[in-house]
């Protein structure tokens, strides 16, 4: 940070100032979306408090859930239209990347609303 | 012998009996020792919110500031995670915090039976969550609603797949939600049945057995401790993700 101003205060008068300023916008930028993307503070508070076997408990039903919700409509796919082991190996799949989704959701891990990162982000180098 | 293996078998008292055989054209809606024990969650609850609201004092007395920090505590929680305008569902969420927390705290009292160890019960719960939250989120915004499903920022090539797994998660809502509760209650009163029946067996062998005996004692009111905390930190847990999944159905994907 300290080199950062130095080196500001040193190009202030000189032609290299414009790519500096790119190159900070861009930095700044970077800081921001990395922000977002980590997980939120009071979530983290509030997990930990819960201790691990709640926390266990409740990743391994998001997941599980996941899973058993795929095999579910894929072995229904399978009854309806007569496709008997594809729609339930593709269901079962799709199932197990929901509930790592779940998972990574509830962790903290992904950020909930990927809406907002993205308007904020096209906000960002502008201002 | 057979009286000690029926009063240790863990699984016993999760048993359901009929209490009054009711047979409506074939249905068997008879009224079970599970239906005694919801009558009295929701007698006990709303016993303690009128108690708690009959004398409206400046001063609050323990019942009353008991009914006040329960609407605060829910009103602060469904605000802060679904936004001021999430209010209207406020009836809800305070029956369904109210319902779960009684049930479970109930359960804890000796011979008693836990009404959210069955997941019918829990099951249905949640799925009032579900059905609220897709109804609701289709009334109030039509298709923009199935944007819920489609993430901003994905490639088209892929938008397919994502959808199709975030269609699964969102089905998976309910079945996480009813199965977490009813897992937790049924896991803790296996375990504290388990380590009573330990205490039991080994006090029946003398006096080895009786000092031994003092261990799974100590266990037990431990996990009854930890069995209390569960009961509130699982009604809360139900009611926050009833909260977040509210504001989905209120602001899909803003």
């Amino acid at each position: 940070m300290n080199s950062d101003d130095d080196r500001k205060a040193v190009d202030g008068s000189g032609k290299g100032a414009p790519a500096d300023g790119d190159f900070d916008a861009r930095l700044a930028r970077l800081r921001s979306s990395l922000d977002e993307r980590a997980p939120k503070e009071p979530q983290r508070a509030d997990r930990s408090a819960m201790g691990g076997m709640g926390q266990a408990l409740r990743l391994g039903s998001e997941f599980v859930a996941g899973v058993i919700v795929g095999f579910v409509i894929g072995y229904g796919i399978d009854q309806v239209f007569g496709t008997t082991p594809w729609g339930m190996i593709v269901f079962l799949l799709l199932g197990f990347a929901a509930g790592t989704l779940n998972v990574m959701r509830s962790a903290g891990l992904l950020a909930p609303a990927a809406h907002d990162r993205t308007k904020q982000g096209d906000g960002g180098p502008k201002g | 012998m057979a009286t000690i293996e029926d009063k240790t078998d863990p699984i016993h008292q999760f048993a359901i009996n009929n209490l009054l055989p009711i047979n409506v054209g074939g249905l068997d809606l008879s009224f079970t020792n599970s239906s005694l024990f919801m009558v009295a969650t929701v007698a006990a609850t709303a016993g303690l919110l009128v108690l708690g609201t009959s004398g409206r004092g400046m001063i609050p007395s323990r019942v009353q500031s008991t009914a006040e920090l329960a609407y605060e505590f829910v009103a602060n929680t469904l605000r802060s995670s679904a936004g001021n305008d999430a209010m209207r569902f406020f009836p809800l969420v305070f029956s369904l915090f109210t319902f779960v927390l009684m049930a479970n705290l109930i359960g804890m009292v000796p011979f008693f039976f836990t009404v959210t160890s069955h997941i019918v019960v829990t099951a249905a719960l949640a799925l009032l969550v579900f059905f609220t939250v897709t109804i609701y989120g289709f009334y109030k915004h039509g298709t923009h609603f199935l944007h819920l499903f489609v993430p901003s920022g994905v490639p088209a090539a892929i938008i397919p797949l994502v959808t199709v797994i975030e269609v699964i998660s969102f089905l998976s809502r309910p079945l996480s939600l009813s199965v977490r509760l009813f897992a937790n209650m049924l896991a803790g009163h296996i375990t504290l049945k388990v380590f009573a029946g330990f205490v039991v067996t080994l006090s029946s062998l003398g006096a080895f057995g009786f000092l031994g005996s003092l261990l799974p004692l100590l266990m037990v009111v431990a996990l009854t401790g930890l069995e209390f905390l569960v009961a509130f930190l699982q009604a809360y847990v139900f009611t926050i993700l009833t909260c977040m999944y509210l504001n989905d159905a209120l602001h899909p994907g803003h």
